[in-house]
């Protein structure tokens, strides 16, 4: 967890997170919110502060930062898991160009991230499966892993 | 018998605590709302027919 990350503001309830993604060309307030559904799932959001207050999961603001926003979600994910262990977080791209970004985080990082978590993968049609690299999915299931004592 | 697999600790310094962050102040877009809400639907059916399907 060397990697360079933004400073955050967190909820007392580690459930909102904001920072702002900083470059020599503008600043923008990035939001993360873990939503309560039902039961154990959580919806992991993660957007833009548009100039109205309303947060936008579409936006794609390309600040020339994105290792360093993504370092830093990774450790709202770190805090989230923290203070709800049991719980399980369900997100999805909101637009193609979305979904293709997660998908390469999750490759990118699948060595670190599988240390900690399950990650599942929801195709279009419905099929359930342990994450894959290079296959397209629609939506995406993490919980935290356990091991045995 | 298993526990959660300890998680890296996130250092203080990395953040704060802010009392003005609620969840409930926030808004959503409402293409950000009809995506959220699609995405809800999608994965509980989905676990829903896994339960169903383990359940058989």
């Amino acid at each position: 967890m060397e990697k360079p990350s933004y400073h955050f503001k967190v909820s007392p309830d580690a459930l909102v997170y904001e920072f702002d993604s900083i470059s020599s060309e503008k600043t923008i307030r990035k939001i993360v919110i873990y939503e309560p559904l039902k039961d154990e799932l959580f919806h992991f959001g993660f957007g833009d502060l548009t100039p109205n207050g309303d947060i936008d999961y579409k936006a794609n603001s390309k600040n020339q930062d994105m290792d360093k926003v993504i370092m830093t979600v990774v450790k709202t994910m770190f805090l989230f898991f923290e203070n709800y262990p049991d719980k399980q977080l369900v997100f999805g791209g909101s637009t193609e160009i979305r979904s293709r970004w997660y998908r390469q985080i999750i490759t990118k990082f699948i060595e670190n991230i599988e240390l900690y978590f399950e990650v599942q993968g929801f195709t279009t049609d419905g099929e359930q499966e342990p994450f894959r690299e290079n296959r397209d999915y629609y939506a995406f299931l993490i919980s935290q892993k356990h091991e045995q004592i | 018998m298993s526990k959660y697999k300890i998680l890296p600790k996130v250092s203080k310094s990395d953040y704060e605590i802010s009392e003005e962050l609620d969840i409930n102040k926030y808004k959503l877009t409402e293409e950000s709302r009809e995506f959220r809400d699609k995405i809800v639907d999608f994965i509980t059916k989905q676990k829903l027919n896994h339960k169903n399907l383990v359940s058989v």
